[in-house]
């Protein structure tokens, strides 16, 4: 899929909210290696940070300090626009209340982010029929998201996130919102995913999720407080130490900016 | 490419989900677009009327008349007739000035002129219905017979004696009517009828002051030389009186006739602009929660701050150009029925040129800038996980101290400060609708308060006047769009924190009062500025013809009635919002 070893790397990554009395770490000098190809589960209670934290890899928000490179490339530097096109390529969301555009229908969902990467209509729509039958929602296309259940939406979500062919997935709770029938077939997407080598970082509560992921990450205000290998441990004397710091001072040799 | 077809496909839904706001604004935009259209182009269609007309009639360049019907009148005309310059000649033929006219049982003053049967080179006036004239009949002038309901076959009475009419027709020697006559001085209402010269003759008595006409066309254009040349060899005999009139003037005379109306209209088309920007600018802001939402989901799958922001433009611009379009097209249609307004002349097709359809256009792009660049830009600049949600970019403070002083206010008064205080773009746009209503009316009230008007001027004002009703009619409700708008985009708005007051014991009374009383700070402030401004306007568009101002206490009573018409329109939607129940709103906001 991608060359780099690592899609993600994090150092010292931080984000406050709100300013003096109210201010908030929300994500509090967190350092994270997701190696391509990962299932990354990350739990832990409700208002630790694990939406900020995910916003922050997707660039959906940026830091207040720290470095983040994405497939090697130094990002948290960027501007708005910048991200924004970064996304398009790097990153697929999947977002707990589906975030669907609710004026378009299935298949223009889908469509969307090849669009916006300049990708042609007739690819774009190629591309956003191929994944609809691969979520298996091909004879819901022409519906709007108003018109699907809520599984069947965030199948919708996932294949857009797809569309693209991105480095990484992000998920924040995406069976949140689901009853369990149609957490199950959400999961089993994920679990084809994780299959077919993509890499996914799913912040979750579910212990299902949990328990297909290769890494899980338990955060607590803002930190780290467990990184447990499930699968393809690290090398190395740094296992030892529960994988939480893997990277070389300085940041990823040779890709820093 | 498909970037391009996104952005479509994006304005498609747009306005698919927002027809009424698309309607509106297309409607609003396309009322004062063309307004200002119709204004731009009033002075060409008098223009090419006149133009199509003198072809049509070979009308002469000059007209030389004399006092009496003296001899060395005639002599003097013919030795001027016979001058080098001269090119074509109709005359000199004989003329009663200030003959009474009557026809289905109405009076009139008509100028008479004794012309022969068969055409004339100069002056050949167009037949329009009958024929031209033969012993024992009359030809009445296309406009004179239209005020008076003649037809051919009619039967008129002419200084005494009777003749039917046998033909209609048009001319250039003489302005349009009222003010064709061929005299000197202001001779309004006065028309214009042609008799035989044999005919004309036994009419002749002195009180209608018989005399002498003679219409010349010229090789060369500059009338004004021409005149100035033969003007010392006509004082040189003090017996000879001799006027002359030439084409600019008559021309000059046609056209102002839609002078003020020009102006007025013109005015108006911008006026209009103006009070409907507040409207659709609350409306815009209808959908900001939706755009929001939207955005944020399209920001999520890498669609560029600049993309969102282009969507809400081009569909104002689309929507700007349809606007212009839907004006442009209004204007046509309605320039040929009210652009035409004396019967004098044939009328012209008048096309819109691109002199008029550039500023148009520059006023609908205008107002489509100016309400779509708000919700554009903080679309645009929300960040991401916040618009989202969809209700970013509303937590606004009031300006400091406001909140002391207003706690010690009675609660609806309070309610209503604080939501004035939170949008100030909305109350100066308020502000400038209510102002642009508040000056046509300050113009009507002036107009009421002028003396009646004299004579000479009465049709050029009854054409001015129904410009002004138009303009008021639209423009007032324009402002009760507005009026309603505005409360409804404040109640919206402010949901919350009107939910919160009444959760914490306002009444739906008060909150509706507060709604109502939150524009009327903006109102008070348009009416106040909007009187003087519509005084002003007056006074440059009649110029030195503005002889008295409106009592103090008629604009004091329609600025009070204007805010008292914003607050009771404003109480529609302010008892609609405040009914709704509490929970849903504060529930919704969680989310
Ligand atoms: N926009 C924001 N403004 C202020 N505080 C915020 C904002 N977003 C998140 N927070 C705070 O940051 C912390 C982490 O939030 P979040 O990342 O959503 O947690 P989780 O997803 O783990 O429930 C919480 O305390 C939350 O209140
Ligand atoms: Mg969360």
């Amino acid at each position: 899929m991608n060359a780099a070893p690592f899609a993600i790397q994090a150092r010292s990554l931080r984000r406050e909210h709100g300013e003096q009395q109210t201010l908030v770490r929300a994500v509090d000098e967190i350092d994270l290696d997701v190696p391509t190809g990962q299932t990354l589960a990350v739990t832990g209670p409700s208002g630790c940070g694990k939406s900020t934290l995910l916003h922050l890899l997707g660039g959906l928000e940026r830091p207040t300090g720290g470095a983040l490179w994405l497939a090697g490339r130094r990002v948290d530097g960027l501007s708005e626009r910048a991200l924004a096109r970064l996304r398009r390529r790097t990153v697929g969301f999947v977002f707990q209340a589906f975030h669907l555009v609710e004026e378009l229908s299935a298949r223009q969902n889908v469509e969307l982010p090849a669009l916006l990467a300049g990708a042609s209509p007739r690819a774009a729509r190629h591309r956003a029929g191929e994944l609809l039958d691969r979520v298996g929602l091909t004879h819901r296309s022409r519906h709007l998201p108003a018109a699907l259940s809520g599984g069947e939406r965030q199948r919708v979500a996932i294949a857009r996130a797809l569309a693209n062919a991105p480095l990484v997935v992000l998920a924040d709770e995406p069976t949140g919102n689901l009853d369990s029938a149609a957490a199950r077939d959400v999961l089993r997407l994920f679990e084809e995913l994780r299959q077919d080598g993509q890499t996914l970082v799913i912040v979750t509560h579910d212990d299902r999720v949990a328990a297909t992921a290769d890494r899980l990450v338990s955060m607590r205000d803002g930190a780290f407080v467990d990184d447990v290998w499930l699968a393809g441990a690290p090398a190395g004397p740094l296992a030892a130490l529960g994988g939480l710091a893997t990277g070389t001072p300085g940041g990823p040799t040779g890709l820093d900016g | 490419m498909g970037r391009l077809l996104l952005v479509g496909r994006l304005i498609r839904t747009d306005l698919r989900h927002w027809p009424l706001l698309a309607v509106l604004f297309v409607v609003v935009v396309g009322v004062a677009t063309g307004t200002l259209a119709v204004g731009m182009t009033l002075g060409d269609t008098t223009r090419a009327d006149y133009a199509a007309t003198r072809a049509a009639t070979n009308g002469p360049d000059l007209m030389v008349l004399t006092a009496d019907q003296l001899p060395a009148e005639r002599t003097a005309l013919r030795s001027v007739a016979r001058r080098p310059e001269v090119t074509g000649q109709v005359g000199p033929y004989r003329l009663l000035r200030g003959a009474t006219l009557a026809a289905h049982g109405h009076r009139m003053t008509a100028t008479v002129e004794g012309r022969g049967t068969a055409p004339s080179a100069v002056d050949r006036p167009l037949v329009t219905a009958g024929r031209w004239l033969r012993p024992g009949g009359a030809v009445v002038e296309r406009g004179f017979a239209t005020a008076l309901h003649l037809r051919v076959g009619d039967r008129i009475t002419l200084a005494g004696r009777t003749f039917p009419v046998v033909g209609i027709a048009v001319t250039t020697a003489t302005g349009v009517y009222p003010g064709a006559g061929l005299d000197v001085g202001p001779n309004d209402y006065a028309g214009l009828v042609w008799l035989t010269d044999a005919d004309l003759r036994p009419l002749s008595r002195p009180e209608l002051r018989p005399g002498y006409a003679m219409g010349l066309t010229l090789a060369d254009p500059d009338v004004k030389a021409f005149q100035n040349a033969i003007r010392p060899s006509l004082r040189a005999n003090p017996d000879v009186r001799i006027n002359t009139r030439g084409r600019i003037t008559t021309e000059d005379a046609s056209n102002r006739l839609l002078a003020d109306s020009e102006s007025v209209l013109q005015i108006g088309g911008w006026l209009l602009a103006v009070a409907g920007l507040a409207g659709l600018v609350g409306l815009a802001t209808l959908r900001t929660d939706q755009q929001l939402r939207r955005a944020g989901r399209l920001k999520a799958t890498g669609a560029t701050p600049g993309l969102i922001g282009t969507v809400l433009l081009a569909q104002y611009l689309l929507l700007a150009l349809a606007a212009a379009a839907a004006g442009l097209l209004a204007a046509r249609l309605a320039v040929s029925t009210i652009g035409h307004p004396s019967e004098s002349l044939l009328r012209a097709p008048v096309p819109i040129g691109p002199g008029t359809a550039v500023p148009v256009c520059a006023l609908a792009l205008l107002v489509a800038l100016l309400t779509s660049a708000g919700p554009a830009i903080r679309v645009a600049r929300t960040p991401t996980v916040t618009a989202m949600a969809g209700t970013a970019g509303r937590e606004l403070t009031h300006p400091a101290g406001l909140t002391g002083v207003v706690g010690a206010l009675p609660v609806p008064l309070m309610l209503g400060l604080r939501l004035a205080a939170r949008r100030l773009r909305r109350a100066v746009l308020t502000a400038a609708g209510i102002a642009a209503v508040a000056a046509v009316i300050a113009g009507m009230l002036c107009w009421h308060a002028q003396p009646a008007a004299s004579a000479a001027l009465t049709t050029r004002t009854e054409h001015t006047y129904q410009a002004l009703l138009a303009i008021t009619g639209a423009l007032v409700a324009l402002a009760a769009l507005d009026a309603v708008v505005v409360v409804w985009s404040t109640a919206l708005d402010a949901r919350r924190t009107l939910a919160v007051a009444r959760a914490f014991g306002a009444t739906p009374g008060q909150v509706t009062a507060g709604l109502v009383l939150a524009p009327l700070p903006a109102a008070a402030v348009g009416a106040a500025v909007g009187m003087p401004i519509g005084l002003g306007l007056y006074w440059l568009v009649s110029g030195a013809r503005m002889v008295a101002t409106p009592p103090t206490w008629w604009l004091l009573a329609a600025g009070a009635a204007i805010v008292a018409g914003v607050a009771a329109l404003g109480a529609i939607p302010a008892r609609l919002d405040a009914r709704r129940p509490v929970a849903p709103i504060l529930d919704a906001e969680t989310r």
